[in-house]
């Protein structure tokens, strides 16, 4: 498997996306820094504020579509080079080169939150202020980006599924992001409406956020109160995305294994 | 006991309700190359992917090494090389790259493998050059590398020649050939250009719409094209007619009324030329010919001839 994953990121070369997405990543912190310098967050300051941003403004946007897009890129990857045969009879199985290619969604996701963290420690210096908290940093980084890759696989479902062009997937990815985050931002604190409560219920961004808003959210603000009442322990958390992920994993290594080689 | 390292019992493929393969039974022997000749469409590509079980059969059976192939496959395609249609490679990367990562899936670690495969093919080792810039008849070579990278004890190639200049034929010609005799590798080789495989075949399976016409050897192959000898007449109707009542036969031909072809050489011609010249028929030409294989196979195939 291990050996699997490396040919993965070999088959990455000279895709310029992906090395470029992760330098975005460490440019990413520059607005978010001005927003901070500019005074205008609250109660946190410098990089405790630079971070809060990022993990919790930025990432949850940012990392679901390039990883849908880096996952069009793995997923296509055989079907428009023909492949597929030359891996078929090594023999690989179908299931294997799938399990791989989300593995490296994974590592992706994690080398993006952690370059999100190294440029937000720029942008907190900048911004003047110590680094307190590391590890709990580094902590809360890993788990974002883990939790937001595991929800980024059910648009890997339909994307792997329907099997079709890059910009229809990018679209697909697009939407599906845009709207799992204005549920988690907004819709599901604002709407009463049993249908509405379900989905966020379901969908990964808006539980996800539940956690995140504990970590972020200082109990002075005003916001603290609306909030807390929705405030999720990190194992329900963890819980509800593991189960999202691992039944699209399943879905995902079913699908690849039909596609004709 | 079995003596053969690819064999298939009643092979049949169907796309929906077209028949692309029909009750086919090959049987390829130790250490020989099997040329599987037929049009395009024929079938064949089709067959050497239910050989490599890429594509499920509809019925029948595929047994390879003596073993059936479905459920040894991890046992059986770690000894089997193959191309099958168009190479496939990842255009981003270089061929060398491209031959890593497969090497390395298949637990070949030293370049050495890489390097030599490349060298039998005449591509350049660690050259920079992208796989999506490479011409056709490069990427071919690739293929070819890339099925001989691991030294499998049997080759399954599907036209591997398509696309190479004259030199690269004669090249990949002999080292197929020298991989059989030098190597005892067993292959199996398929083409739609009869004069390959009767260049580089020993044994030879002719398939037509998905049925097997014909499985032979080489040596049998031509041994049974027939000679005959090959009258220009003026009216070659009325020359059978005298032909046939003289010597109560009947395996002869006509063409364009003009051109007679008399199977049985074992009449005498000059009394057969005699006759129809006193019967008033002219004749411009005789010769005593011998069909090619070419003929043969349009002759069993049904007509339009291959290619
Ligand atoms: N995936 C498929 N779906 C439907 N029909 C198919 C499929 N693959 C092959 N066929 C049909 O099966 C028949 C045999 O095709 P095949 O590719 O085996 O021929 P071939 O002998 O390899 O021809 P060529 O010399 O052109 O490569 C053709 O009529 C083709 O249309
Ligand atoms: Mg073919």
């Amino acid at each position: 498997m291990l050996k699997l994953i490396k040919c993965e990121f070999w088959k990455l070369k000279r895709k310029h996306f992906v090395s470029f997405v992760i330098f975005a990543a460490l440019l990413f912190p520059i607005p978010f820094t001005a927003l901070v310098l500019a005074g205008s967050v609250g109660n946190f300051t410098g990089f405790d504020a630079v971070f809060g941003l990022l993990v919790t403004l930025g990432e949850p946007v940012m990392l679901p579509i390039v990883l849908g897009i880096v996952a069009a890129m793995l997923f296509f990857m055989e079907r428009d080079s023909d492949t597929l045969k030359n891996l078929h009879t090594i023999p690989v199985s179908p299931a294997k080169i799938a399990s791989a290619k989300i593995a490296v969604l994974f590592i992706l996701g994690l080398i993006y939150s952690l370059a999100t963290l190294i440029s937000s420690m720029v942008g907190g210096l900048m911004a003047g202020s110590e680094f307190v908290n590391i590890g709990e940093k580094v902590w809360i980084s890993v788990v974002t980006s883990l939790l937001y890759t595991a929800s980024t696989l059910p648009v890997v479902i339909i994307i792997v599924w329907l099997n079709r062009s890059y910009i229809f997937s990018i679209i697909l990815t697009f939407f599906y992001t845009m709207f799992d985050y204005m549920l988690a931002y907004g819709g599901q604190f604002a709407s009463k409406e049993p249908a509405m409560k379900l989905i966020s219920n379901i969908l990964p961004a808006p539980t996800i956020y539940r956690w995140q808003a504990a970590q972020f959210v200082s109990p002075d603000s005003p916001a603290y109160s609306v909030l807390e009442p929705y405030f999720l322990p990190l194992w329900i958390v963890v819980l509800t995305v593991f189960i999202i992920g691992a039944v699209s994993y399943l879905a995902i290594v079913k699908i690849y294994g039909k596609h004709e080689s | 006991m079995d003596e053969y390292m690819i064999e298939t019992r009643g092979l049949t493929k169907k796309y929906g309700s077209q028949v692309s393969v029909s009750n086919l039974n090959i049987h390829v022997k130790k250490g020989r190359i099997y040329g599987l000749l037929g049009r395009n469409g024929a079938g064949k590509t089709t067959t050497m992917r239910m050989l490599l079980g890429l594509t499920a059969p509809t019925s029948g059976e595929v047994k390879i090494f003596g073993h059936p192939m479905q459920g040894n496959e991890n046992k059986i395609l770690p000894r089997i090389g193959c191309l099958i249609e168009s190479p496939g490679f990842y255009p981003n990367l270089t061929a060398t790259e491209n031959l890593k990562i497969f090497a390395e899936l298949r637990g070949i670690n030293s370049p050495k493998y890489i390097r030599g495969a490349l060298e039998l093919v005449n591509l350049p080792y660690r050259d920079k050059k992208l796989f999506s810039e490479y011409s056709l008849g490069m990427k071919q070579r690739l293929a070819i590398a890339l099925a001989v990278m691991h030294e499998p004890e049997v080759l399954i190639l599907d036209e591997p020649i398509n696309g190479l200049d004259p030199i690269g034929i004669a090249e990949v010609r002999s080292f197929i050939r020298e991989l059989c005799d030098a190597r005892g590798k067993t292959i199996l080789i398929s083409s739609h250009i009869l004069s390959e495989i009767s260049l580089l075949a020993d044994d030879i399976g002719i398939i037509d719409r998905g049925v097997l016409l014909e499985e032979e050897s080489l040596k049998e192959l031509e041994e049974k094209n027939a000679k005959f000898v090959h009258f220009i007449v003026s009216d070659a109707n009325k020359a059978a007619q005298i032909i046939g009542s003289l010597f109560q036969t009947k395996s002869m031909r006509i063409s364009d009324n003009c051109n007679l072809y008399l199977y049985d050489t074992s009449l005498p011609t000059a009394k057969i030329n005699r006759t129809l010249i006193e019967n008033g028929i002219d004749i411009k030409e005789a010769h005593l010919c011998e069909d090619t294989l070419e003929d043969y196979f349009m002759k069993i195939t049904g007509g339009e001839g291959i290619a």
